[in-house]
């Protein structure tokens, strides 16, 4: 058996911290294995993942003690470039990992890198594409691809120098189901070429029946280790107390059905479509809907990609014109510009969504109601941070102080887009817990989600858009 | 993949003509045939409306530089209306050279130009990310607007009027905040797949000097001729 990773008691500390985000991990992989690496977010998994395709510590640097070797490459000695033909990586944000604007250059990118004659270069995109059925978007643009597509994509390219080792960094994290299952059966393909795959997950449950081997990494440390068959074993709420998410999803599929028949009571709607069509001039998205939203509920918004969730969400609070039907609020039609006052569309990226120097001033930016800052504070546990800049705060928290923004300016109707992507169960269970606070203020709340296990526990109400 | 259309060297070097014309004094005569010679590859490429468009800018500037200047008397406003007639008039072809290129030319093409013009990788590298910045500028300024519009800051002409620095702080703040990461990411993924590997880079985009490419630098540098041969003055 030839050893593809071995890692000898690593530990790892980044330059410019205190404490080392690595400690004594031992790990040994051999080739053609498929581990997988869980563990909440801060266990170090990122951080393991850096050391396995070199960006540290050559590029992201740190102070590496023990020794790792990622095939012959030695951690800390070895360069970012003797890595680049042995290992590929795909990362989770789609976003920002392509380096060129159409498929067909970015699939070419790494090889024009390595100086290969581009006659060479053409007949390997095209089988690569061909192989993992992806020959259908070369010529597409990037930039309007989904998620899913782009997330495809990366997946090829990474593997276009056909690289021993294979790293994927919570690569499903902003993806719908269809477009798991595609990246489950490329990984599947590849592990049949005997390619070593080492995936970082939060979703589990697309990995059943790929994985050899199961880690779970918490505060730096291997805490635990199963073969597949003890981890299918386990129950998902013992997964749930290891801070794990879901290995089986069907119990959350029933759970979503469910709520899908107690969503056709309009009777006390707050807010409500009539025959309501969204999309562009030139082609509808959604027709003919009929929608009930009640105030002090959650509903969920789910289908896949491309069935036109964001067109509605858009429509819904006011940023778009509906096409044709109404749009009632309390039973009575609201224009496009009583909707975007009414309304807060939470997005994904924080980032986009603050403009001010500290939390306080935030939450005040445009507020109508600034004399509940300090209950609300309170209420979001933001109140040690007001001073803070908003920028320097977590993920979760700048989703906090974006709600308190929300509700201190009178919104009453308040959607999240893909709120939990990338999170892992903690965090999920969090969020969570914040929708149901919410509930209080009896606002109408919007959910648009992929994410099950969220919307199966914590959503009142669901509805399913289909193509 | 073969590029179509003219050569991106070609889009180049039309820029470099432009510039080079700045510099000479050319008759009313050949100043409209450079002009009309300028904007015909917008047409070759099927964008009449731009093409057009400069070619009445182009007008309007020689009209007015014509028969409204010679009546401009204030001093103050001569030199408004002088830049506007004939500084910016002379800097009409690179204008248009300029706008050809970018609209006509993809990333990856400039990319490969680079290449095949063997620009050096620690000047290439700066390039290609700075062209694959434009597009998701862009992109994120799109999400910011939308925030913005939620929060009911900088969303009428007159906000922006009254306070066009905080408006423009809304806008660059988070998009400066995010343009971190993107790079953070952007690196390291491009690090992984052989960015920085030192010696040659090849290429897939094929470039193709064509006879439309000599015709257009030709016509491109007749004014040029005629000017020195003075054979219409």
């Amino acid at each position: 058996m030839t050893r593809m990773i071995q890692s000898n008691a690593v530990s790892f500390q980044y330059l410019h911290t205190t404490e080392a985000f690595l400690k004594d991990i031992n790990i040994n992989v051999n080739k053609g294995e498929c581990i997988l690496i869980c563990g909440a977010s801060g266990s170090g998994k990122s951080t393991y993942s850096r050391i396995l395709n070199g960006i540290s510590p050559a590029y992201i640097e740190g102070e590496l003690s023990g020794e790792h070797f990622t095939a012959d490459l030695r951690a800390g000695e070895s360069e970012i470039e003797e890595y680049v033909p042995k290992v590929g990586s795909v990362f989770q944000n789609p976003k920002t990992q392509h380096f060129t604007v159409d498929a067909m250059s970015e699939l070419a990118f790494p090889l024009e890198n390595t100086g290969v004659d581009p006659e060479i270069i053409r007949e390997k995109i095209i089988e690569k594409s061909e192989a993992l059925e992806v020959d259908h978007l070369l010529d597409r643009n990037l930039f309007e691809m989904s998620g899913g597509e782009k997330q495809q994509i990366a997946f090829v390219a990474a593997n276009m120098l056909e690289p021993i080792i294979l790293i994927l960094d919570e690569v499903t994290s902003n993806l719908d189901q269809e477009a798991i299952e595609r990246i489950r059966n490329m990984v599947l393909k590849l592990k049949a070429t005997g390619q070593t795959i080492i995936i970082f997950e939060h979703r589990l449950a697309w990995t059943r029946g790929i994985v050899d081997r199961y880690l779970l990494f918490d505060d730096g440390k291997i805490k635990k280790e199963w073969s597949a068959d003890e981890f299918n074993q386990l129950t998902n709420d013992q997964l749930h107390d290891l801070g794990l998410r879901s290995m089986d999803l069907d119990a959350h599929r029933e759970q979503i059905q469910l709520k899908l028949k107690a969503s056709n009571n309009s009777a006390n709607a707050k807010l409500s479509t009539k025959n309501l069509a969204v999309g562009y001039l030139d082609h509808k998205v959604l027709n003919n809907l009929d929608l009930s939203f009640n105030a002090g509920e959650v509903t969920g918004l789910l289908g896949p990609n491309g069935t036109g969730k964001s067109t509605l969400a858009n429509t819904l609070s006011g940023l778009q014109e509906s096409i044709t039907g109404q749009i009632l609020w309390d039973n009575k039609v609201v224009s496009k510009k009583e909707l975007i006052q009414k309304s807060y569309l939470v997005m994904q990226d924080m980032n986009y969504q603050l403009f001010s120097d500290s939390v306080e001033n935030e939450i005040l930016l445009g507020a109508k109601h600034p004399e509940y800052l300090d209950d609300l504070l309170n209420a979001l546990n933001l109140s040690e941070f007001r001073d803070r800049h908003p920028m320097s705060l977590s993920e979760g928290q700048k989703q906090r102080v974006v709600i308190a923004s929300a509700l201190l300016s009178g919104k009453e109707i308040i959607i999240f887009d893909e709120p939990t992507s990338g999170l892992d169960y903690e965090h999920m269970e969090r969020f969570g817990n914040l929708l149901s606070d919410l509930k209080k203020s009896k606002n109408v709340i919007i959910v648009i989600t992929h994410d099950e296990e969220l919307a199966s526990k914590w959503c009142d109400s669901i509805i399913q858009l289909k193509k | 993949m073969i590029v179509k259309g003219f050569d991106p060297r070609a889009k180049l070097l039309m820029i470099i003509l432009a510039a080079v014309y700045v510099t000479i004094d050319l008759s009313i005569l050949l100043e409209i045939s450079l002009i009309l010679i300028f904007i015909l590859p917008f047409f070759v490429s099927n964008l009449p409306l731009i093409g057009s468009s400069f070619f009445v800018i182009y007008v309007v500037q020689l009209l007015g530089s014509l028969y409204l200047l010679p009546y401009v008397e204030s001093p103050f406003f001569i030199y408004i209306v002088s830049f506007i007639f004939n500084g910016f008039r002379l800097l009409l072809p690179g204008i248009i050279a300029g706008t050809f290129a970018i609209k006509t030319t993809s990333v990856s093409e400039w990319v490969a130009t680079f290449k095949t013009l063997r620009v050096p990788n620690w000047l290439l590298i700066p390039i290609a990310v700075m062209l694959r910045f434009f597009p998701a500028v862009r992109e994120d300024y799109h999400h910011i607007r939308k925030a913005m519009a939620f929060r009911g800051i900088g969303t009428s002409a007159l906000d922006l009027l009254k306070k066009p620095a905080t408006t423009f702080e809304y806008i660059l703040i988070p998009l400066l905040m995010n343009a971190t990461q993107v790079a953070e990411d952007l690196t390291v993924s491009a690090l992984t797949k052989g960015l920085s590997l030192p010696g040659k880079h090849t290429t897939i985009v094929q470039l193709k000097w064509t006879v439309s490419d000599w015709l257009l630098i030709i016509a491109a540098l007749i004014p040029f001729i005629l000017n020195i041969g003075g054979t219409v003055s």
